[in-house]
Formats: C-alpha cells, sequence, structure tokens
C-alpha cells in the first residue's frame, strides 16, 4: 500500500492511494493519511483509482478523516474508484457521506467553496 | 467425477494472519480462473467475516483457531468459516444505521451488511462448539 500526496493550485491537497484498503493496508497508511488530513488545508482529494480493494477497516480511516475534516470546516471527496470498490462505497452508504467524482474538474469544482482555515 | 475442487486453510485468530489469507486466496482463485469481479467478492466478504470474528467470537486469542474452506462449484464460490469462539450469529447483528449527515455517521458497523450485499446466499449455524458461516457468490463475468 502506497500513499502520495500533493497540493493542488495552493489550497486543494491530493492524496493518491494505491494499493489495497484491507487490514495490511490500512494499517500501512492509517497514520500518515490521518496526519495529513488533520492540517489546515482543508480541501481534501483523495485519489481513488488505482486502490484495487477495499474492506470496511478502509472506510474507517477514511470516514474518521472526513469527519474530522468536516469539524474543522473542511471537506473530502473521493476521485474514480474503480467499478467493485465504487460498489463498496455505495452498498454501504459511504458514498452519500463522502462525495464521489468521476473526473478531476467536478471534484475540484466540489471543493471550491472550501477554503483553508 | 465431482465437478468441484476444494481447499482449506487454517489461521491463527488474529488479524496478522489476513496477510497469508490474501496470498492463499490470490493463489486459489487464480488456479480457478474466477472473474475478478467474483474474486473481488470472495476476498471481501472473507476479510469482513474473519475481521468479524476476530472482533467478537475471540479477541485476538491466537490459541484458537480458525478454519476457511473454500469450493469451486460450477455456478458458485462457497465460502465456509469455523471458528471455536463464543457462539456468535453475525447475520442477527442489528442492522447498519443508515445516516445521510457525516458528522453523526458512525465510522464502522458496515461489514456485516457488506458480507449481506456481496454473498448471494448465507447462513449460520453452531455445531459442537464452533461458529459455522457458509457464504455462496454466483460466479459472474
Amino acid at each position: 500500500m502506497r500513499l502520495e500526496s500533493e497540493l493542488l493550485d495552493d489550497r486543494i491537497l491530493k492524496i493518491v492511494l494505491d494499493g489495497r484498503l484491507d487490514v495490511e493496508g490500512t494499517q500501512a497508511i492509517d497514520m500518515k493519511f490521518t496526519a495529513l488530513t488533520a492540517t489546515k488545508q482543508a480541501a481534501i482529494l483523495v485519489d481513488m483509482s488505482r486502490v484495487t480493494f477495499l474492506a470496511s477497516i478502509g472506510m474507517r480511516t477514511l470516514l474518521s478523516c472526513a469527519k474530522a475534516a468536516s469539524k474543522r470546516g473542511g471537506k473530502m471527496v473521493l476521485l474514480n474508484p474503480q467499478p467493485m470498490v465504487k460498489a463498496v462505497l455505495d452498498r454501504s452508504g459511504v458514498a452519500t457521506l463522502i462525495p464521489v467524482y468521476e473526473d478531476l474538474a467536478a471534484a475540484t469544482e466540489a471543493l471550491r467553496e472550501v477554503h483553508p482555515g | 467425477m465431482s465437478a468441484e475442487t476444494q481447499d482449506t486453510l487454517v489461521i491463527e485468530t488474529r488479524l496478522a494472519e489476513l496477510a497469508r489469507v490474501e496470498r492463499w486466496l490470490a493463489g486459489l482463485l487464480q488456479d480457478w480462473k474466477v472473474s475478478p469481479e467474483t474474486r473481488f467478492a470472495v476476498d471481501l466478504v472473507i476479510n469482513e467475516a474473519v475481521t468479524n470474528v476476530i472482533g467478537y467470537a475471540h479477541p485476538e486469542d491466537p490459541t484458537r483457531e480458525t478454519r476457511i474452506s473454500l469450493t469451486d462449484r460450477p455456478d458458485a464460490i462457497v465460502v465456509e468459516i469455523l471458528d471455536t469462539g463464543t457462539a456468535f450469529n453475525p447475520l442477527e447483528a442489528p442492522a447498519m444505521i443508515v445516516s445521510k449527515d457525516l458528522d453523526e455517521a458512525s465510522i464502522g458497523g458496515r461489514g456485516i451488511h457488506l458480507i449481506k450485499s456481496f454473498a448471494d446466499n448465507y447462513s449460520y449455524s453452531r455445531v459442537s462448539g464452533h461458529n459455522h458461516l457458509t457464504l455462496a457468490i454466483h460466479k459472474k463475468g
């Protein structure tokens, strides 16, 4: 499980996750993901396109960080999950809590209203 | 001649063993030429079920074993999970609480719902001191 991050337009924190968000994969990125999303950068874009597997333990980390961002007036969105990962997000109800977008333009547009604290 | 093939893995009941489950599963489902979509569903229900066994039946007790069996049937992959923990029927767990509000939503409580959603048939029985969970995933793709 790998994690890379970059700042888009000086205001959106983009995090690319790569691998399996199962128990082992989630434990591997949980601390870094939590630390990154706990900064003042309130607009968070998580690129899910390279995530090949997602179990409920992975959704715990996503939800916990999305909730923390929301409490600070921020927002997290997910970008371009693979079909089965999207099915897990849909059927677990997580897609209604953390918005999912299929293209970068729509995802960044959804983060437009968010201003870094 | 039987059209079914079966394989079994016995693990210690602790989360770190899931890495071994993943390797076993990947090799087996590839050998059986199971489609990626069905593979994902089998992988998911096993992950959720084993995590659940560890959480409820016997928290991190490595002296107890969990036995996972997979059967390749013409129409479905059948998963059987047998553990020696406290009697616990995951299929009777309370329904997932659906919240549309991120601030109020719980971060957990989705595992059993996912099992029921991705398995086409499921059943539980308590047999001579064992929890026996059977999950069937119809072959797709």
